[in-house]
């Protein structure tokens, strides 16, 4: 038993407190709570526990409106095909320039009578540049207001870096189809940015700030992503909806799409995994257990493992979309835009290209009946296939309870706390310290050069590799009587109430995020300060360091570490995504105060903390 | 006997004031613009206003009497004028009104209070003439602008030098539809049942890219002391022919079948599955019948009704007149005299080659800046695309909720190479807004150097509405009121006008459903506590004796204390 359970044990036999018996069992309540937190996930894709989509807003009516996208103006599509084709030929064997590239597309859209403009852009920093120049178009509604628009996109390039060929032949072949419908009541922007990245994000945030040519409030958008350009067929839609920084947009935009696939027998997949593939479950259990479970039960376990698996990947896009992916939706977070990318896969299927093209009619036709903007519906939802979702109020409680651990820990902590008369200020003093040394840093490192990055990255990762290790070997200062230091519990559990605080309210907002960052470091609950715990202490600083985690990823990811720092780095410039914040405004400070309390040892008792509760 | 008395109305037509006059100019990029005008004159009054009726319609000379108004101004518009194509507003914007409804009046009284009182009362019965929400227009909708409008009333016979005060009103979320094209055709003498009015169909006049309607009364004095009211009514639509002309055939756009196909065959991968569209043909022929629905229903015979074609040599002008008339030549300018049908038939080689138009002499482009439900910022962007420097005053009208920072109002100068450079602008006139009763409003004098570009831009906050303030579909946002841009040349004469867009601005929304969550839980709360403490007090403290002793007193328990007892007794006697 470890020096502090004694401790407990002691003050329960002497009749410390009434509540003595319950303390004693917090950090047993606080790894409980963050398992049943983690399980709640699990529980989430069982049947019964989520919940079918429906559509919320009347006015959309999707799918009810008749399209007409289809039979002839496929040749027209052909046609955009054979030309972007050319373009993409000759511009990659050097015969045009992008600006003779742009010129061209500039032209089909004006030709059909848009109002044209380009746009530059360049995100830049210091001798590194990203760069290049959008086209976008305008088709003003018959007798609209102008106050209001809605966005279709067609990146030149797409999120695999792939030439978006049959995109944006749809695009332009829907704006001269678009052009000859009186139904719209809000104007049409058509952009063919030159990728679905930066440059699709600086395109939104210039048309809110500096854009000469403007259509009014941008009430949804949609990315359009057909890169095959071998085929005209496609067998089903997937559909990308997640933002910058765990932003989602509205359900009902999703469900409108899903939708009006389905009026087409059109299947609609997302995290590109249905419901009924062979998941891990019907790959690897053994021949015996599966004919103990039989077909049927199989089948509901098979379900149950996609839909896990679609939720999980789900939430794991949420995390990384604008920094490793950019499907091309993300770009309108933070705007109030709700948007969507529709991507036809695969070649051999039934459907034609037309029949992408329609799905981007029908659902404009949908958003062109709001007469308000998406409010309705959810914006905080886990999708676990197309039609089935899980809402809020459902998923928010596993990441609480993960959270709702620190608190726990930290209550203990407090509470068992040696020495009553410490001062808090010193704990307060330290902690806010290694926040604003930590956060410095991470401010310092967005703003120098890219070859300064790595220096200062590589003495970080040194630095924080030698901590844990320091804290090991090196002795533990001996108690000052004349300046007490700061009690490490103290420091501890207040840190422990931070993180928990932090991590909740980061919950609402980006649930993926602080789920896992719960969940990396909840290991923090078991830290105890002094020598007697050095193993177990090592130990757990080397799995909550966000160090270890980056190495992992990397290794995961075939990249080093560095990369992945510089992809966070780029994501908050071009992107305005902020992990980089929370890794080092909250992350390293947290591990940092974790390994200074962990090598201080605990100040004597001044004194008896058993007669001073005696006295309450 | 017939002859004499045509003749005889023919003179009247003559004497009485009345005129229409349809004019028809095709625009580049198969539009066309179709501007209607009608022109009625009351008889001439002194003292009293009119008092007999023939072109004049009655029902405004009533409000104009009740209202005491000298000047009316009425202006329904919808859609986008794209002044790059199409050149400056028609009439140079002096009858064009920004998106939804504007209406602006001089009202004579003898105090700013009266007056504004008459001008409520005004809003109200133009109101329920025209169908429209006008009287939406309250205090938090009026402003008073003393530079962007002139009075078009003439004449110095002492009727028109009373004070007069200016309001002025614009309602830009109002849909402009047939409700209000009809009582629009209501006050003309034919009523759309002759002359170019029976034209006006509101599924044609409304499936147009851009449309725009006024009402104008303005009062014209002679130095003989009469006075005579005049009336001025303007349709204008730009239409999309080609796509009028398709709707006569398909009334959905349909694919088209491969014989109406129009490819560019001399790409080198043209098949019969691969096509290039080609742009609309530019060899066109259409006539009013197919664009308007219907011909000219004959000449309207009170007054004077022409047309005026507006095309440059190369098209061909032809009419019909009658039902199974001949197809003859005609001339760009016709007058209509007779009471058959007429149908106008344009068609050109080359439908690209139109008369020029004139260029404005700058373009504004008005936009939200910043995101965000707490603050944000207007950006509107003023281009001089000519060589000379353009003089002009912007005025605009931001609601009380739309917390506006003058300080905050800056005016950048770009010049033709790109530099920057701080602009200058003098304020006519500033009012600020006072919260649920007067909208910010100010009007400011600015000139553009020649091919510089100007963007004028400020910051405001949003505010947060009481619950009941909310319109129906509070989640489609405000309307923010088109800006009024009145170019004035160095006489500060008017010589154009025109208007930015509106914008739509979302505030902080709830949720409505919310009021109703929350009067459920607090009335739950209070139920609990109401009953919990009501009974608390009306029931009496009482020791476990006295509560026994209480209760044994109930006849119920008397009477069951007394079978108790005879049981007892019966019991002992047993024994």
């Amino acid at each position: 038993m470890s020096r502090l359970g004694l401790e407990i044990y002691a003050k329960w036999r002497t009749g410390w407190v009434y509540g003595t018996r319950s303390i004693g069992w917090l950090p047993l309540l606080s790894l409980l709570v963050s398992v049943i937190g983690a399980l709640w996930l699990a529980v989430l894709p069982l049947d019964g526990q989520y919940r079918y989509t429906y559509v919320s807003e009347n006015a959309l009516l999707p799918g009810q409106a008749h399209t007409h996208f289809r039979e002839s103006e496929w040749n027209h599509v052909r046609a955009y095909k054979q030309e972007i084709q050319a373009i993409v030929n000759s511009e990659a064997g050097g015969h045009i320039n992008e600006q003779e590239r742009i010129s061209h597309v500039r032209g089909y859209l004006a030709d059909i009578g848009l109002k044209t403009s380009l746009h530059e852009w360049s995100v830049d920093h210091f001798s590194e540049s990203y760069n290049g120049t959008n086209v976008y178009g305008v088709m003003h509604a018959p007798r609209g207001d102008n106050a209001e628009a809605m966005v279709l996109v067609a990146p030149w390039i797409n999120q695999d870096g792939e030439h978006n060929v049959g995109g944006i032949s749809v695009l332009i072949a829907l704006a001269r189809y678009l052009k000859r419908w009186s139904v719209w009541s809000k104007n049409i922007v058509f952009v063919i940015p030159s990728d679905s990245g930066f440059a699709l994000r600086s395109w939104v945030t210039a048309y809110h700030t500096s854009l000469a040519l403007t259509a009014g409030a941008i009430e949804g958008a949609i990315v359009l992503d057909y890169p095959e350009a071998s085929s005209e067929h496609f067998d089903f839609m997937e559909v990308f909806y997640e933002g910058l920084n765990g932003q989602l947009p509205n359900l009902d935009l999703i469900n409108t799409a899903v939708i009006a696939a389905s009026t087409e027998n059109l299947a609609t997949v997302i995290q590109g995994v249905t419901e009924d593939d062979e998941s891990f479950v019907k790959k690897y259990m053994p021949e015996s257990l599966k004919e103990f479970f039989g077909n049927q039960q199989m089948d509901v376990l098979n379900r149950y493992a996609n839909r896990l698996k679609i939720m999980l990947s789900g939430m794991t896009r949420q995390l990384t979309t604008g920094i490793s992916n950019s499907p091309g939706s993300e770009a309108f977070s933070g705007w109030r835009i709700d948007a969507i990318t529709l991507r036809a896969r695969g070649t051999t299927g039934p459907f034609d290209i037309t029949t992408f093209g329609r799905m981007a009619e029908s659902t404009l036709r949908s958003i062109n009946n709001l007469l308000e903007h998406f409010h309705q519906s959810f914006f905080f939802y886990l999708l676990l296939s197309p039609t089935k979702f899980v809402s809020i109020g459902t998923y928010l409680p596993g990441a609480v309870l993960v959270c709702a651990s620190f608190p726990l820990t930290a209550i203990y902590l407090y509470a068992t706390k040696p020495n009553r008369s410490t001062s808090l200020v010193k704990s307060f003093f330290i902690i806010i310290a290694v926040f604003g040394a930590c956060t410095t840093i991470g401010g310092v490192l967005t703003v120098v050069p890219t070859s300064a990055v790595g220096p200062v990255l590589t003495s970080l990762f040194v630095i924080s590799a030698c901590l844990p290790i320091l804290s090991v070997v090196a002795p533990s200062p001996p108690p000052h009587p004349a300046s007490a230091p700061a009690e490490p519990n103290v420091t501890l559990a207040i840190s422990l109430l931070l993180h928990g605080l932090v991590t909740t309210a980061l919950a609402t907002i980006n649930f993926s995020l602080a789920m896992v960052l719960g969940l990396l470091t909840v290991a923090f609950n078991f830290i105890r300060p002094g020598s007697a715990h050095t193993k177990s202490n090592l130990l757990i600083l080397i799995i909550t360091c966000p160090w270890t985690w980056l190495v992992a990823v990397g290794a995961v990811l075939h990249t080093s570490p560095f990369d992945i720092l510089q992809m966070l780095l780029w994501s908050l410039r071009g992107n305005q995504v902020w992990t980089w914040q929370v890794l080092f405004g909250l992350w390293l400070p947290q591990w940092v105060l974790a390994v200074i309390v962990s090598r201080s040892s605990t100040p004597a008792p001044a004194q008896s903390t058993v007669g001073y509760f005696r006295k309450q | 006997m017939k002859l004499s008395i045509l003749l005889c109305l023919a003179l009247v037509a003559c004497v009485l004031g009345y005129s229409e006059n349809l004019s028809l100019r095709p625009l580049s990029q198969k539009y066309l613009h179709a501007s209607f005008e009608f022109e009625a004159e009351s008889e001439p009054f002194n003292t009293h206003p009119v008092a007999h009726h023939d072109e004049f319609p009655r029902i405004l000379s009533q409000i104009i009497t009740q209202s005491d108004a000298r000047e009316i101004h009425l202006r329904f518009a919808q859609g986008f004028w794209d002044a790059e194509e199409w050149g400056v507003l028609p009439h140079n914007g002096a009858f064009a009104g920004g998106t939804g409804i504007e209406a602006w009046a001089w009202i004579e009284a003898s105090s700013k209070q009266e007056a504004k009182k008459k001008w409520f009362g005004l809003v109200n019965s133009l109101s329920g003439l025209f169908c429209a929400s006008l009287n939406f227009i309250d205090s938090a909708h009026t402003v008073e602008p003393q530079f962007t409008f002139k009075q078009s009333s003439t004449g110095s016979n002492g009727a028109n030098e009373t004070t007069a005060y200016l309001f002025s009103g614009a309602l830009p979320a109002e849909p402009v539809c047939t409700e209000n094209l009809t009582p629009f055709i209501r006050l003309l003498p034919c009523k759309g049942k002759a002359g170019i009015s029976s034209l006006l169909d509101g599924h044609k006049i409304f499936d147009s890219q851009w449309q725009g309607m006024a009402i104008d009364v303005h009062r014209e004095c002679t130095d003989e002391e009469a006075c005579k009211m005049v009336l001025k009514q303007t349709v204008d639509a730009v239409v999309d022919v080609p796509r009028q002309l398709r709707r006569n055939k398909h009334p959905i756009p349909v694919p088209l079948y491969g014989t109406d196909f129009r490819c560019d065959t001399s790409k080198p991968y043209a098949n019969d599955y691969i096509c290039f569209p080609l742009g609309d043909p530019t060899e066109v022929s259409w006539s009013i019948r197919e664009i308007f629905g219907r011909p000219i229903e004959g000449a309207c015979r009170i007054g004077q009704g022409s047309v005026n074609l507006d095309v440059p040599d190369g098209w061909k002008l032809q009419s019909k007149s009658g039902e199974d008339g001949e197809i003859l030549d005609t001339y760009p300018t016709l007058s209509l005299a007779n009471t058959d049908s007429l149908d106008i038939i344009l068609s050109s080689d080359n439908a690209t080659h139109v008369s020029p138009v004139s260029s404005p002499p700058v373009f504004a482009q008005r936009s939200f800046s910043g995101h965000g439900q707490q603050r944000g910022g207007v950006r509107t962007a003023f281009t001089n695309p000519s060589s000379e420097p353009v003089t002009f005053i912007y005025s605009e009208t931001l609601p009380w909720f739309m917390r506006f920072y003058f300080h905050t109002m800056k005016l950048k100068n770009v010049d033709e190479f790109g530099e920057e450079s701080e602009g200058t602008f003098e304020v006519l006139q500033y009012s600020k807004s006072v919260d649920r009763k007067k909208p910010t409003h100010f009007e400011l004098k600015m000139t553009i150097p020649a091919r510089y570009s100007a963007t004028l831009g400020y910051d405001f906050d949003k505010s947060m509405l009481y619950l009941a303030e909310y319109p129906p579909d509070a989640n489609h946002g405000f309307s923010i009121p088109p800006g009024v841009l009145t170019v004035v040349d160095s006489n500060g004469t008017h010589t154009m006008s025109t208007r930015t867009t509106a914008l739509i601005l979302s505030l902080p929304t709830p949720d409505f459903s919310m009021p109703y969550n929350v009067i459920i839980l607090t009335s739950t709360v209070i139920a609990l506590a109401f009953g919990s403490v009501f009974s608390l007090l009306l029931k009496r403290v009482l020791s476990q004796e006295q509560a026994d002793y209480l209760s044994s007193q109930t006849p119920l328990k008397k009477l069951l204390a007394k079978f108790k007892r005879k049981k007892v007794t019966k019991e002992k006697k047993n024994q």
